[in-house]
């Protein structure tokens, strides 16, 4: 539904495009009126962009310390899930074994949240006033978490990699996620997750090189109580660096890329 | 997205591309604005303040399914891409069009992406200019440094990016591309040979426009330029993009697809 309403955006968008080729006298008299509107937007900002000089810097190349692909409860004990949670872990556990895995990563489908915080790539995090993006390398998975305070939604469309919002607090970023699918795993060894999760993460730097993610997850479906895990991160020297997305896709393809073009002569 | 949505979006960016570059080669920009300040709530606050800002989510006024030269000339092909494009068209024409590596969500490449039907973000660090795009959830990095690629680059669907200030144009090339990719949808081609030149510039606050120009002396008699605009839609937020989930269209060996086959799961 929603592309669908990106569709009608877009013809929308190509016939304003061409009554602006065909009256472009409109464009500029309507010039001023734009120019005070930025104008105010760039005041509104303004405080956004002082308070964010202010906060400690998590911008920048990031990269996993320790290469896991699965979560563990940060208090050392088992992962409380509940029976249903335990039935499925353990038929997914099966089907692993059996060779016949269903992890929708295999297929490429994103690793949502909080498994993308699993990529074995490094990433960029970008710390904008309003906004703080997260690229991954590995897959090129894109999280855009607005800086809109505590999550609040109403009747989201699901997606797989949930809703974010995200806040200061003090000197920790906080980041709420939900309004998901619930088809993915959280991670390599088939803990569940359901459309009812809540996912709370808290970004903070142990030292300027150091990040943290405390990652607690809720979901009465498949855990008997919330848990935490916590994953670390070592920054990458160099702020001029450079990302090369990977394909998932190519590993999907049974006959490989070949250049269309026939060879320098 | 499901299979109607996409005939509809199909169908719209037809009847929008076949008038944009009309409407583009028809009529000059008039002087650029003298200032432009741009969404700063959406940079990196440690870019230097003189930079002009073109930060901020951009919808495209036209489509990629045709990439033309904005002269109105006609696309300068050698034999070989001339025959490629002609028999992509009578392939599509006849009802079993062949690969095209978007349809297995592979990315669409340099400089296909450039006029991606979907909103763009643009985000501005003192580093990098980022182009992130909804379609495939892609991102593109334009290194504003001067930091040359490395000689050991590896050809990628994007390349590598350099990019400077000339006043209020932001002026981008970009080589080490792979030859995997189009031009655009109906299927002009290119080699790995490709070297693009975007100049994108604030024609009005909330206007952006972007003319790229191809160099790809494997696939064209001569270098020709193309026009895309966007319009500023702070209200916009790029959404989740899961082409996997219709991930169904596998080509054959021949390089045709197979509509619809078994394969992959989902």
């Amino acid at each position: 539904m929603n592309h669908l309403i990106r569709c009608a955006g877009g013809l929308l968008a190509m016939t304003l495009a061409l009554s602006v080729h065909a009256q472009n006298s409109a464009l500029t008299t309507r010039e001023a009126e734009i120019r005070a509107a930025e104008a105010a937007a760039a005041a509104e900002a303004a405080p956004k962009v002082a308070a964010d000089k202010a906060r400690p810097r998590i911008g920048g190349f990031w990269e996993p310390i320790d290469r896991a692909d699965t979560l563990r409860a940060v208090n050392g004990k088992a992962i409380p899930l509940n029976a249903a949670g335990k039935r499925l872990q353990r038929q997914r556990q099966q089907q692993i074994r059996a060779g016949k895995s269903e992890d929708p990563m295999k297929v490429c489908l994103p690793p949502g949240t909080p498994r993308d915080m699993l990529s074995p790539g490094p990433f960029m995090i970008i710390q904008t006033p309003a906004k703080v993006t997260m690229l991954h390398e590995d897959r090129h998975l894109i999280r855009h978490v607005y800086l809109d305070g505590p999550l609040q939604l109403e009747d989201p469309d699901p997606w797989w990699e949930g809703h974010f919002s995200g806040y200061w607090d003090g000197s920790v970023l906080a980041i709420e996620t939900a309004g998901f699918n619930g088809e993915q795993w959280l991670d390599s060894t088939g803990l569940p997750q359901s459309p009812k999760m809540k996912v709370s993460e808290r970004f903070s730097l142990i030292d300027p090189n150091t990040l943290e993610d405390v990652i607690t997850i809720e979901d009465p479906e498949f855990y008997s109580a919330p848990w935490t895990a916590r994953l670390t991160f070592r920054r990458l020297p160099g702020e001029d660096r450079h990302l090369v997305q990977h394909e998932c896709g190519e590993t999907l393809l049974e006959y490989p890329l070949k250049e269309y073009a026939p060879p320098r002569s | 997205m499901n299979r109607a949505t996409k005939l509809f979006l199909r169908a719209s960016v037809l009847a929008g591309t076949a008038l944009i570059p009309l409407g583009a080669s028809a009529q000059r920009a008039p002087p650029p604005p003298a200032q432009v300040t741009g969404d700063i709530a959406r940079r990196d606050v440690r870019v230097d303040e003189g930079v002009p800002s073109i930060s901020g989510v951009w919808i495209a006024s036209g489509s990629n399914r045709s990439n033309t030269p904005a002269d109105g000339s006609s696309t300068p092909f050698l034999p070989w891409a001339q025959e490629f494009f002609e028999k992509r068209l009578a392939a599509e024409r006849a009802g079993s069009p062949l690969f095209d590596p978007t349809a297995n969500c592979l990315p669409s490449g340099v400089p296909r992406i450039i006029s991606s039907p979907y909103p763009i973000e643009i985000i501005q660090t003192p580093d990098h200019t980022i182009i992130i795009t909804e379609t495939l959830h892609e991102f593109r990095f334009i290194h504003m440094n001067g930091k040359p690629k490395p000689a050991d680059f590896k050809p990628s669907y994007f390349g590598y990016s350099v990019g400077h200030w000339e006043g209020d144009t932001l002026v981008v090339e970009t080589t080490g591309l792979n030859g995997y990719t189009q031009v655009d949808e109906e299927g002009r081609p290119k080699s790995s040979d490709m070297r693009v030149i975007e100049r994108y510039q604030k024609r009005a606050p909330n206007i952006l426009d972007v003319s790229y120009t191809l160099y790809d002396p494997r696939t064209y008699s001569r270098p020709w330029s193309g026009h895309a605009q966007f319009r500023w839609a702070p209200d916009l937020r790029l959404a989740e993009y899961i082409c996997e989930e219709n991930n169904r269209n596998k080509p054959d060996a021949s390089g045709k697809l197979r509509l619809g086959v078994e394969g992959v799961k989902r």
